[in-house]
């Protein structure tokens, strides 16, 4: 399957799959942390789905416990995005950002086709703490932007500010412009 | 032999395709069916998969089947092996 934000009229997102999502920024988000998961205010996942006639029905969602952030290959570029393009705040530049581990991502990629599904996703979350500045919390940064361009995947963009309202967004690639309606079902 | 390939994220972007069927002679190695088939095959995606001297980049994961192919990998590949390249997934 491969599409763009003119292929979706809208994003079809469970309850139940939309609270899983919540659930893991704001346990995060409150340091609240699962055995073998990274230790750190940063929420990423994978989501999986199926496209018929313009609709995208979100199947799964996959919250990742390991940030391969140190470890790979990508780790250099990554540096360097955060770099040049991040908001700055707190957080030290190596340990900024999320690189999804291959062996997580291979796994839900199985599970999301053993169900007739595949990965058109990911998600993470902006939290007050993400970066120094005013800049929307619920819309995709320059460095999201960078980091999504051409993998064709939809990028969900979690954005905290209040834990009782908590605001999720789809952006194709994590263009700003390329938003897709999520309704919620 | 027949070997299916998936593509994900920017490697399927770049490609064009989610996934397609290669038909081989005969077995190789992985290593060697991706830097002689796959990159030949589709030379865009070859200048993101190899370095200048035509070795896997490590920003790639590529499995075989459920297994990592690893840089010194001897993996062969079989009928119906599946191979899948996936670029590097990331976010801020």
């Amino acid at each position: 399957m491969i599409f763009d934000n003119k292929t979706i009229r809208e994003i079809q997102f469970p309850k139940e799959q939309l609270n899983n999502v919540i659930s893991h920024c704001l346990r995060k988000l409150n340091g609240r942390y699962l055995v073998g998961e990274a230790k750190e205010q940063q929420a990423y996942g994978l989501i999986g789905g199926k496209l018929h006639e313009g609709i995208l029905s979100i199947g799964k969602i996959t919250p990742l416990n390991k940030n391969a952030r140190q470890d790979t290959g990508v780790s250099e570029h990554m540096d360097v995005a955060v770099a040049t393009h991040a908001i700055p705040g707190g957080m030290p530049v190596c340990h900024r950002g999320w690189i999804a581990d291959s062996e997580e991502t291979m796994c839900a990629v199985k599970k999301f086709q053993k169900n007739s599904m595949e990965m058109i996703g990911t998600y993470h979350m902006h939290c007050t703490s993400s970066w120094h500045g005013d800049e929307a919390r619920d819309e995709p940064t320059k460095l999201d932007a960078v980091l999504g361009r051409d993998t064709g995947l939809i990028m969900f963009i979690v954005g905290v500010i209040d834990q009782n309202r908590p605001i999720i967004r789809a952006f194709y690639e994590g263009i700003l412009d390329r938003e897709i309606p999520i309704v919620e079902i | 032999m027949k070997v299916n390939v998936a593509y994900m994220a920017k490697a399927r972007k770049v490609v064009g395709i989610a996934n397609e069927i290669i038909e081989l002679e005969d077995s190789c190695l992985a290593k060697d069916f991706i830097v002689n088939n796959i990159c030949q095959r589709h030379k865009e995606l070859a200048d993101y998969l190899l370095d200048g001297e035509s070795s896997i980049r490590d920003v790639f994961a590529i499995f075989v089947d459920d297994k990592k192919l690893e840089p010194n990998s001897t993996m062969s590949l079989e009928d119906d092996s599946e191979i899948t390249i996936i670029s590097p997934i990331t976010g801020g």
